[in-house]
């Protein structure tokens, strides 16, 4: 890459030296890229506001071949994010969704899918829409955009369609018809099946007008935690956060 | 060929770890140390020796501190019915310097970042709540930074106070004195503009 310019969401800043940040963003062309923000530093600087969490900025991105990390040479902030703090459950959300890009968005990949995924739910987000809802929208899509959202609609076993309901495999959680399905094994109910069923043909502003059934939630950390094989602390927060606020 | 002795080397080495400081900075520095007066060198060299070891935590407000208790939460003439809660110990430090506050502190140690694995257990928040539980405040001021994280520990904390009887305020936050509104970035003009104020 030589000298580009390209929309993206801010996903993460991380001070570097004295008065530069290590800024994470996700790109509309260019996937997941790192790259240092000279003088973005200390509230003083006009930069410090394009890099908080979830910010839309348009960047003049430069690489120099073998560098490790990319310079931002110029940072427009196209839509802030500060809203996001007006409640806690919102901002523990905004990390949660940053942490899922971060850890599934394969870097320096265009990525134009996750692109646009991210640039919607922050919109949903900033709209005041479900935090809950949001959070599991996005999870649900990471794993499906990364191949690794098991078929909803037939069996995992069996290959035998699904019913409006579904048990889940005991290890990796996967789909599976009553049948098929191990002694015990967790039900997701009819509402929890229709939610992530509908979030794969519906906008996340529409899926968010409502919480996301327990259900889904559950699964779908379950399963993200699994494809992750670490902690995803942010994810955690949110789920705290949410638990404490009822 | 090197013609800097080892011990000059050594202290590029060292100087270069100091934020702020470059290669060209650092031998500045060393120049300026092996020029002044030996008596200045021996005094630096004494006083960073000394600083490890002779500032800590205080363990109330947990401010940096040579005495534990520290001077501000043993002084009997500071309103001990305001407490502002800011980040970094340093912070202190500025708000001290503007002479506009003569409440009691508490600091952080940072603020809440879960995507960095910072959560409310890795912050001073319990002894904090604990602070305000044991009463004789009425107003706590959560000085933390105007930054997405820095309000998602303000609100946290806030929703921890809940239940106690305190007042509970933010800093205002707007544009710079001797500023030029120009020359402010949006965000911080929004709000500016938002929390006018009636003259």
């Amino acid at each position: 890459m030589s000298e580009t310019t390209d929309d993206a969401i801010v996903l993460d800043a991380v001070p570097y030296q004295d008065r530069h940040q290590i800024v994470t963003v996700l790109t509309a062309q260019h996937g997941l890229i790192r790259g240092v923000l000279r003088g973005a530093r200390g509230g003083k600087h006009p930069l410090a506001a394009a890099t908080q969490l979830l910010s839309k900025v348009r960047l003049t991105i430069w690489r120099s071949p073998n560098a490790e990390l990319a310079t931002y040479r110029s940072i427009e902030l196209e839509r802030p994010s500060f809203a996001l703090a007006e409640t806690i459950e919102r901002s523990a959300a905004a990390s949660a969704i940053a942490e899922l890009f971060v850890t599934f968005c394969p870097p320096e990949e265009a990525a134009p899918r996750h692109y646009r995924l991210a640039n919607a739910v922050t919109a949903a987000l900033l709209e005041g829409l479900d935090s809950g809802a949001l959070v599991a929208y996005t999870g649900l899509w990471i794993l499906a955009l990364g191949g690794l959202l098991p078929e909803l609609d037939v069996c995992s076993s069996c290959g035998a369609p699904l019913g409006d309901t579904f048990h889940l495999t005991s290890g990796e959680a996967h789909p599976v018809c009553e049948t098929c399905a191990p002694p015990g094994s967790p039900l997701v109910d009819v509402r929890a099946a229709a939610f992530l069923r509908r979030s794969l043909s519906t906008s996340p502003a529409a899926m968010a007008a409502a919480p996301a059934p327990p259900g889904a939630a559950r699964w779908l950390d379950r399963l993200i935690v699994a494809e992750a094989a670490r902690r995803l602390k942010a994810l955690e927060f949110f789920r705290k956060t949410v638990s404490n606020g009822r | 060929m090197d013609l800097r002795p080892e011990a000059v080397r050594k202290l590029l080495v060292h100087l270069k770890r100091l934020p702020g400081i470059g290669s060209r900075s650092a031998q500045r520095l060393a120049e300026h140390l092996l020029t002044c007066p030996e008596e200045e060198v021996e005094a630096l060299a004494a006083s960073l020796a000394h600083l490890r070891s002779s500032v800590r935590l205080c363990s109330q407000c947990f401010l940096l501190t040579a005495e534990d208790p520290c001077p501000v939460c043993q002084d009997p003439d500071r309103d001990r019915s305001v407490l502002l809660v800011v980040e970094d110990p340093t912070t202190a430090w500025s708000v001290e310097a503007s002479g506009a506050y003569h409440g009691l502190y508490h600091a952080l140690l940072g603020h809440l970042s879960p995507l960095h694995g910072i959560g409310p257990d890795e912050l001073t928040i319990d002894a904090l709540v604990k602070r305000v539980a044991s009463g004789g405040f009425q107003e706590v001021i959560l000085g933390t930074n105007p930054t997405v994280e820095g309000e998602t520990t303000a609100l946290y904390i806030a929703r921890l106070l809940e239940p106690y009887n305190v007042v509970v305020s933010r800093p205002a936050s707007g544009i710079p004195m001797g500023g030029d509104l120009g020359a402010v970035d949006q965000v911080t003009l929004g709000q500016a503009l938002t929390l006018r104020r009636k003259l």
